[in-house]
């Protein structure tokens, strides 16, 4: 009787033989198989095969920089099984180049206050940062850095064995009364080396699997949950999808959509692109800060410590010219107002060098001791990067684009939001920090040495925020077999393009139009010209050409997709700063000079009506893409102005902002 | 180095057994790489030392299920 029932198993399921159930036929012919090859097929070298591998983790972080070895191994040691995924090795990500410093009010040099801390970024973020985010990350800072010297991150010493905190841009003593504030502890000039390589070294120390050189090209969505990653292998050229709950983009910011930039060539926007792909906005992608010091030519960073150890910035006369734009805070003024002045003196025929286009960072009327003990990496590269010996010659500086204070939008715990309604929702399953997110902490402006300490404050935020929410080893919702069809299918269409233009082409293209339209000084024609161009550079995308048609370490493949990343991030930029009609922080138009308010805060308050909504620009930017014809759709959302907590900080109200 | 090569199969074949959709490919990635000439020792040594990778990647208890996306090029 047994054998009867057996074979009537056998026959039913050899009838369902003919159509395998795990086959799904999809508009873009690409089908999804999990039994090996399909039995129907007539030559195997006419298929485009891509393997892909399934993994399941209770939380995926993408990139391993300061914010994604952070969140990583809070993750891990939080329990979660996490994987990380980077497209480079976890020390060579851009936070190695970092050089400043990481502020917090430890109050080593003098007293200090995190209050006051978070007064400089209120100001610093020209009222468009989040204040309850700024409260977070600025009362956590002593304690990060506290934990950072606990990893074993070897911290510049004063005389007494405590850390060594130096003068940065923008930070000052009570609430802007009293002085410059000395709050940025760094590791002579290389705090961005040290911090990446304690925090990988730290990360040893927990079970979290690492995918090196896997380049992740999309996140899975479903019903506006984020269920994972899909990924490609550098390496072998297979896909693999990273299915959990939990996701964290860490991928960093998108300098290099600029033709000059003081960022890495890896440095493409993967994030904020995944995030536009699945359909959410990105936030304040406008806000693109130009850093003061970068190398005339090379465009390689010169850290604001040089100014906060005592460099100056002088023009062709020789005259300390900050003093004329910022007399209190001279060549330590906010970074946004340095940029500004220096283009001004070169625009007025002030520039150094043969054609007038730079100015110069002074260093040698410092002891050539104090140079070769708290700025040894910058020596080094002035020499060879310029060809300057420091202690002898100025170095020629110029604005170089450095960091990009929008991206992912957060809310001050990690989770990434959208605007529905005129409400912030959260959107399951998915959180963001360090230079991809914008909680926002930076505002319309970032203050040096603030970055580190949001890689490493939000990057903890978001493994608490989702060691609160969610318990290691929960159940994964189910997901459709082929999600992830449309990344593959992508991947195929650029691996086997045969257009006309050269990716190299397209990218540089991109790069000279951004750089000559949307710089420090930015104005409505201008900006149109570039939006224009910008456009009609996107619709190049469909005549690429690409010569790699293979699929083991295809640099051509990966360049390509990442540059259809950037091309993401730029046409948001550049749509999004031709629309703000006024100057705020690092956006400066010279047609609209000054910033607009709900208010008018240069004028006494009372008897004001206060503007509505849609009639002020005190509000963050939020912008989404048409993928196919790169349309980009604009939306506003205000700013939070409430602190965490009233009574320990209070928040600080919009005021003129001077240096 | 056969001998090798089979040893190194029968690892990979064990690891993918409980898992669907392994099978099949690790035996295509076998055969496919079985003409390579015995003295081609550089090339050998590559496909170890990725195979190598691969199999710990196979064996971690969260990788889950090989599938494939294919896509006919007759039909583009």
């Amino acid at each position: 009787m047994m054998a009867g029932v057996s074979r009537i198993l056998i026959r039913r399921l050899s009838s369902s033989q003919s159509l395998p159930p795990s086959v799904r036929c999809c508009s873009r012919n690409f089908h999804f198989n999990i039994n090996g090859k399909r039995d129907d097929a007539k030559v195997s070298n006419d298929i485009s095969q891509y393997p892909v591998v399934d993994h399941h983790f209770d939380a995926v972080v993408v990139g391993a920089g300061g914010a994604g070895l952070r969140a990583a191994f809070g993750l891990s040691e939080a329990g979660f099984n996490t994987a990380c995924v980077t497209k480079l090795f976890p020390t060579r990500s851009h936070t190695v180049a970092a050089q400043g410093g990481i502020n917090a009010a430890l109050g080593n040099m003098e007293a200090d206050d995190w209050r006051w801390h978070f007064y400089d970024t209120v100001k610093g973020s020209d009222w468009l940062g989040d204040q309850d985010a700024i409260h977070y990350m600025t009362e956590q800072a002593p304690a990060s850095v506290v934990e950072l010297e606990n990893f074993g991150m070897p911290f510049s010493r004063t005389e007494d064995g405590k850390i060594y905190q130096r003068a940065f841009g923008g930070q000052s003593l009570k609430f802007g009364k009293g002085g410059q504030a000395h709050r940025c502890c760094c590791v002579a000039d290389r705090t961005g080396h040290s911090l990446l390589h304690t925090l990988y070294g730290r990360s040893l120390r927990f079970d979290t699997s690492y995918f090196v050189e896997y380049f992740a090209l999309d996140l899975l969505m479903e019903d506006g949950e984020c269920k994972g990653v899909i990924a490609f292998c550098m390496e072998d050229g297979s896909i693999h999808r990273f299915r959990s709950k939990n996701t964290v983009i860490a991928t960093g910011g998108y300098g290099r959509t600029y033709f000059s930039c003081t960022s890495a060539h890896t440095s493409t926007g993967d994030g904020n692109a995944m995030v536009t792909r699945a359909g959410l906005p990105c936030q304040d992608l406008e806000f693109v800060q130009f850093h003061p010091t970068g190398i005339y030519g090379a465009g390689c960073l010169i850290t604001e410590g040089c100014r906060g150890e005592g460099g100056i910035l002088i023009n062709s006369e020789g005259e300390r010219f900050m003093e004329r734009y910022a007399p209190n805070a001279k060549d330590l003024a906010s970074r946004d107002v340095v940029s500004r002045s220096m283009t001004i003196e070169i625009r007025e025929g002030r520039g150094c060098g043969p054609e007038k286009d730079h100015v110069y960072l002074q260093l040698h009327h410092l002891p050539p001791q104090q140079l070769a003990v708290r700025l040894p990496g910058i020596s080094e590269t002035a020499m060879i990067f310029a060809g300057v010996e420091v202690t002898k010659e100025p170095i020629p500086v110029l604005p170089t684009v450095h960091y990009n204070m929008g991206g992912v939008p957060t809310n001050y715990k990690g989770q990434v939001i959208t605007h529905v309604g005129g409400e912030d929702k959260v959107v399951p399953g998915l959180y963001a920090c360090g230079e991809a997110a914008c909680a926002s902490v930076h505002g319309a402006n970032r203050l040096g040495a603030n970055s580190l300490l949001d890689l490493v404050v939000f990057g903890r935020a978001c493994a608490l925020t989702i060691a609160e929410t969610g318990t290691p080893g929960e159940k994964l919702s189910p997901l459709k077999p082929n999600a992830g069809e449309e990344s593959v299918a992508n991947l195929d269409k650029i691996r086997f393009a045969e257009g006309t233009i050269r990716t190299s082409e397209i990218r540089l293209n991109m790069q000279k139009t951004m750089q000559n339209h949307a710089a420090v000084f930015r104005t409505g024609d201008l900006l149109k010209e570039g939006c224009d161009k910008m456009d009609a550079i996107y619709q190049s995308m469909e005549d690429i050409k690409t010569f790699d048609r293979g699929i083991v370490w295809n640099t051509d493949l990966v360049e390509s997709l990442e540059l259809q990343n950037l091309m993401l991030n730029a046409v948001q930029t550049i749509h999004s700063a031709e629309a703000r009609k006024e100057s705020r922080g690092a956006h400066a138009r010279e047609d609209y000079q000054d910033r607009m308010d709900e208010l008018d805060y240069a004028k006494p308050l009372a008897g004001q009506e206060k503007k509505s909504f849609d009639q002020h620009w005190r509000k963050h930017t939020l912008s989404t893409v048409d993928i196919k014809t790169g349309k980009v759709t604009l939306g506003y959302r205000p700013v939070i102005d409430r602190s965490l907590d009233q009574e320990e900080c209070s928040a600080i109200p919009p005021a003129i902002r001077s240096y | 180095s056969t001998v090798k090569t089979a040893s190194f199969s029968i690892l990979f074949l064990r690891a993918g057994q409980t898992k669907p959709g392994f099978l099949p490919r690790i035996r295509d990635e076998f055969r496919q790489n079985s003409n390579i000439k015995k003295t081609d020792v550089m090339h050998i040594e590559y496909l170890y030392r990725r195979g190598q990778r691969q199999l710990d990647q196979l064996k971690d208890v969260n990788t889950k299920q090989l599938g494939t996306f294919s896509k006919p090029q007759a039909e583009s």
